[in-house]
């Protein structure tokens, strides 16, 4: 069977599975199952391609390192972003760089449809819900609308107190459907 | 459920959590509501599907040209195997056996004595001493062994080095 074979078959604990035993070529299995989930977070936190394939490769070695001590109490994936998040804020400190998010969340598809409406006005409160916070925290409000994470996951890999990711994502939400309403019942009206 | 509950209800859910029974209840009901349940599902998830394809094709583009892959395995390779981590249970019991024997060796130590007949007593160290020289030695290689941890709960607590 080749590589990109077992790629499809087996699940993340196999292939961690094979690696803890001795198989080092299964661990390519996750960084293509997963490497663009952490060089997309490498790109939020350094805006550079080169800086996010580095801090990409950093990550899985990293990971490699660690790997006997993942214990399948979480996913895998967010097993990876923790430690992708914590390289991150490190690599950041190391350089005394201020950590800023992106602030342009690059808005794709038709313009001018109603579906292209209603992303620009996601983009627009998520992105305002973030430019009001501090970045650490701002991320916490991308990781639950970028990447679909619950607030435990959040909370893992961030640090940050579950009550406090809530209210963040609450306000952000509010935002969000309060610019939704008043689009709605424009056209209620008209 | 009134409609202030119900909008509080929905801006306060969790990522892939269904609608409580109340809360359907209360959306099939209200249409003001439901449209307003809607709007915002259908605006999270094109916003989702959108940003997550334009990324995940640059991310795969940046993984392809700097070959992240081939590197990450090039590492890897001269790597030692990832140790396969003891329980930390397996840990603890030589370190309790260890700790117990520095309280208890030295009450039975009169078995040692013809060590002392044979070699004199120049060479005798504490029985103590050697076995906390061993404690801490065994738990300098936890600690080594499990940086990881150990850092975790140093900056959970605030104590860990600048
Ligand atoms: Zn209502």
């Amino acid at each position: 069977m080749s590589a990109a074979d077992q790629a499809r078959g087996s699940s993340d604990e196999e292939a961690i599975g094979r690696v803890l035993d001795g198989d080092t070529e299964a661990f390519s299995i996750l960084v293509r199952r997963h490497g663009a989930r952490v060089t997309r977070l490498g790109m939020s936190f350094f805006r550079d391609e080169e800086e996010a394939a580095d801090f990409t490769q950093d990550v899985f070695v990293k990971a490699y390192t660690a790997l006997a001590s993942f214990k399948g109490r979480s996913l895998f994936s967010t097993w990876l972003l923790r430690i992708a998040y914590n390289t991150a804020i490190n690599t950041k400190k190391r350089k005394r760089e201020q950590y800023s998010l992106d602030p342009e969340i690059e808005i794709v598809g038709e313009p001018g449809t109603d579906e292209a409406h209603l992303r620009e006005e996601t983009a627009r409160a998520v992105r305002g819900a973030m430019a009001e916070l501090p970045p650490r925290q701002a991320l916490c409000i991308e990781l639950y609308f970028y990447y679909d994470l619950k607030y435990s996951e959040i909370s893992e890999i961030t640090g940050y107190p579950v009550n406090t990711i809530k209210s963040h994502v609450f306000r952000a939400k509010r935002i969000l459907r309060e610019r939704l309403g008043s689009i709605g019942e424009d056209r209620n009206e008209a | 459920m009134r409609h202030e509950a119900a909008l509080r209800y929905l801006d306060e859910l969790d990522a892939r959590q269904g609608y409580g029974l109340a809360l359907r209840l209360h959306l099939a009901r209200c249409p003001s509501c439901a449209a307003s349940a809607r709007r915002v599902e259908a605006a999270l998830v094109a916003f989702r599907e959108d940003t997550r394809r334009a990324d995940i094709r640059g991310a795969e583009a940046i993984l392809a040209d700097s070959r992240v892959e081939e590197r990450v395995m090039a590492a890897v390779r001269l790597m030692p195997p990832p140790r396969q981590d003891f329980a930390l249970r397996d840990w603890l019991f030589p370190a309790a056996v260890i700790a117990l024997s520095m309280f208890f060796l030295p009450l039975f130590g009169q078995d040692i004595g013809f060590l002392e007949a044979l070699f004199g007593s120049g060479y005798a160290l504490s029985l103590s001493l050697v076995l906390g020289v061993g404690f801490t030695a065994y738990s300098a290689l936890f600690v080594a062994t499990h940086l990881l941890e150990v850092r975790s709960y140093l900056e959970k607590r605030g104590l860990m080095p600048r």
